[in-house]
């Protein structure tokens, strides 16, 4: 046997901690049992995916709070650590259990270190399910997607994956350096396929540090990434080392197939993860007399904004600038964008749904912005003057309800007045202004 | 009568293979190289992302070959297995200290090697990470085991990814910046002085064990 071990000099007077008797092995239900007792490691894996898990909930304010897409595509975020810590200690247990010669010629499904990579996977699942319990808890999701149990199915095949390529790993080499090449290569699987780009990435799930409101998962794409986790599961778990030439072959041939499978899927496959969901903004309430609607999933943020367009409103009224406010406000997502000559577009930032509330500055400019005219959409952007004339416009408004904040914004005036200010917004929402058309 | 070949006596006049194997130097090897031809690779080149995650602002690619070093220092020492009066001297303790300098000096060669291609080289930074990771490496040797010598380095590494920058102490700032300051240097040679302590110390009292 290739070990770690080697590395010391043969002396069969000592028993070596790689070696233990044959009837040390997690098969059945009492071997788990004992197994689960003892393994300290295997606490270990568990509690380890657990906290680092829980850990990456925490991180910067928890943005995805209401959103079910973005709470579910955010609880693997941490699987840079989570995989090489699995894959290690995975490695280092089953490298372990394959002291005993006499397990070689045992049946696939019958060998000691699948049984204990069954364990740790079953261990590693139900602390991610608990994780995503926990996640799905805290962000009360409004809005529910049919393809939801699919993409914790691929969570938890992509967990398998890293204890597959830890038990690959533990089986060809020793305890010592099986700990390090197993970390090594579940994180090189973590680098090498996630990053999504013009093919699919097995191992991609959905990072993003931005909302994800406007779209649902594609269950083809999921499916896909299903099959070729699968694929790559089971090649990691047949490649041991063979008693026979015919066994390698064989052994080799089926990893090979599998691989085989796992490109072609994947070059086969849609590299979209969502699609639109086609939703439009239903949670409406009031703002003055304007109608205001957000999506359900960020209700929990429509407050702050309600105040700051309160704001704006209010000064706008006061000062003769009824023009300013719009008809109605619908919040725009990735998928939908309002339309209408005096609808008003929002767009919710990350910074709110982490905690901050919106400046006034932000919310004047999103719905004086007239995103919906094609010529901001052209590769070339408009003249200058647009771009003085829609600061003019928003510094104006913003001074009206709080003149520091137009100061802090760049805004040193001169102020429009209300029928110059009239005319620009009317230019602006039928995209008739001289650099828009 | 000679002696049997075992690690508790070794004659005098072996062959050099048998001590650097007996050593662990052929353990610490494949690190060595591995280190050497991603310092190659990485010399110019500078590292913006890490799998989905952004590095801001980007860090030298020299400045990370030190994490594939820093586990060379652990695997590079394996335990002679003494009598437990023997692992108790003062003189062990030193022994396996300079075992562990001597790997961490390869590791050093070797990134000097990769610094002395670069045209910009990351001096500073691939210093304070050679420092820094080997001495975590060397601390969980010490309190795990051999085998999980590569998990402190690897959760501090890949946790400093997840957290915000902005601050000149933060954990991100000290890992990934392209130059660090002399505080952050004499920092990362106490967590160094710390693992070589650990080391010394022995607190799983593997010395006194059979095996590695």
């Amino acid at each position: 046997m290739s070990s770690g071990l080697g590395t010391t000099l043969p002396d069969a007077s000592r028993p070596s901690p790689g070696r233990r008797p044959p009837t040390d092995v997690p098969l059945g239900l009492r071997g788990a049992a004992r197994a689960l007792a003892r393994s300290r490691l295997l606490w270990v894996a568990g509690i380890a995916v657990l906290a680092i898990q829980s850990w990456g909930l925490v991180l910067r304010g928890m943005p995805w709070r209401g959103d079910l897409v973005w709470t579910l595509d955010w609880v693997p975020v941490t699987d840079l650590i989570v995989a090489p810590v699995l894959g290690g200690l995975v490695a280092i247990d089953v490298a372990r259990t394959q002291g005993s010669g006499d397990v070689l010629p045992q049946r696939v499904w019958r060998s000691p270190a699948v049984a204990l990579a069954c364990l740790y996977a079953a261990v590693a699942a139900g602390a991610h399910l608990v994780v995503v319990a926990l996640a799905v808890g805290i962000s009360r999701p409004r809005v529910w997607y049919a393809t939801w149990p699919l993409v914790v199915v691929v969570q938890l095949l992509a967990l398998l994956l890293f204890v597959a390529i830890g038990l690959a790993v533990g089986r060809v080499l020793g305890v010592v350096v099986a700990g390090v090449a197993g970390a090594g290569a579940s994180a090189a699987a973590v680098l090498l396929f996630s990053t999504p780009g013009a093919t699919f990435a097995p191992l991609y799930q959905g990072v993003a540090t931005v909302p994800r409101i406007g779209w649902e998962w594609s269950w083809q794409s999921l499916v896909a990434q299903a099959v070729v986790l699968l694929a790559l599961i089971l090649a990691c778990g047949v490649i041991r080392p063979a008693a026979s030439r015919r066994m390698t072959a064989v052994v080799g041939s089926v990893a090979a197939v599998c691989v085989g499978a796992a490109v072609a899927v994947t070059l086969g496959s849609p590299a979209e993860r969502w699609v639109p969901d086609g939703a439009e903004p239903t949670f409406c309430g009031g703002v003055l007399t304007t109608p205001v609607c957000f999506f359900p999933q960020h209700g929990r943020v429509a407050y702050p904004y309600q105040e700051a367009m309160a704001a704006l409103f209010e000064a706008a009224q006061a000062h003769g600038y009824d023009e300013l406010v719009p008809g109605r406000v619908e919040e725009a997502s990735r998928t939908y964008w309002p339309s209408g000559r005096d609808v008003a577009p929002l767009v919710v930032t990350t910074e709110t749904l982490d905690g901050s509330p919106p400046s006034l500055w932000e919310v004047a400019l999103g719905m004086v912005q007239p995103l919906h005219c094609e010529r901001l959409a052209a590769a070339e952007p408009p003249g200058d003057r647009y771009w003085e004339d829609v600061h003019a416009l928003v510094g104006t408004w913003v001074h009206l309800a709080d003149a520091e904040e137009a100061e802090r914004n760049g805004f040193v005036g001169p102020e429009l007045d209300p029928g110059a200010a009239t005319a620009l917004i009317t230019q602006l929402r039928e995209c008739s202004h001289p650099e828009l058309s | 009568m000679r002696r049997p070949l075992g690690r508790r006596h070794l004659p005098p006049g072996l062959p050099l293979c048998l001590v650097l194997r007996v050593g662990g130097a052929y353990r610490a090897l494949p690190f060595l190289v591995l280190g050497a031809v991603l310092a190659v690779l990485a010399r110019d080149g500078r590292i913006e992302t890490v799998g989905p995650l952004q590095l801001m602002p980007a860090m030298p690619g020299l400045a990370s070959v030190p994490f594939v070093l820093a586990l060379a220092v652990p695997l590079g020492y394996v335990r002679a297995g003494t009598s437990p009066v023997r692992a108790r001297r003062g003189r062990g303790a030193s022994a396996r200290v300079a075992a562990h300098l001597c790997v961490l000096g390869a590791g050093a060669a070797v990134l000097a090697f990769g610094l002395a291609l670069s045209t910009s080289p990351p001096v500073s930074a691939s210093l304070r990470n050679l420092l820094a990771l080997a001495g975590l490496a060397l601390m969980s040797d010490a309190l795990l085991g051999t085998s999980l010598a590569w998990l402190f380095p690897l959760v501090v590494f890949t946790a400093a990814l997840y957290l915000p920058s902005e601050h000149a102490w933060s954990l991100p700032a000290f890992l990934f910046a392209g130059s660090a300051p002399l505080v952050h240097l004499v920092l990362a040679a106490a967590v160094l002085a710390l693992g070589l302590l650990l080391a010394a110390l022995d607190p799983l009292r593997r010395e006194d064990q059979p095996g590695c």
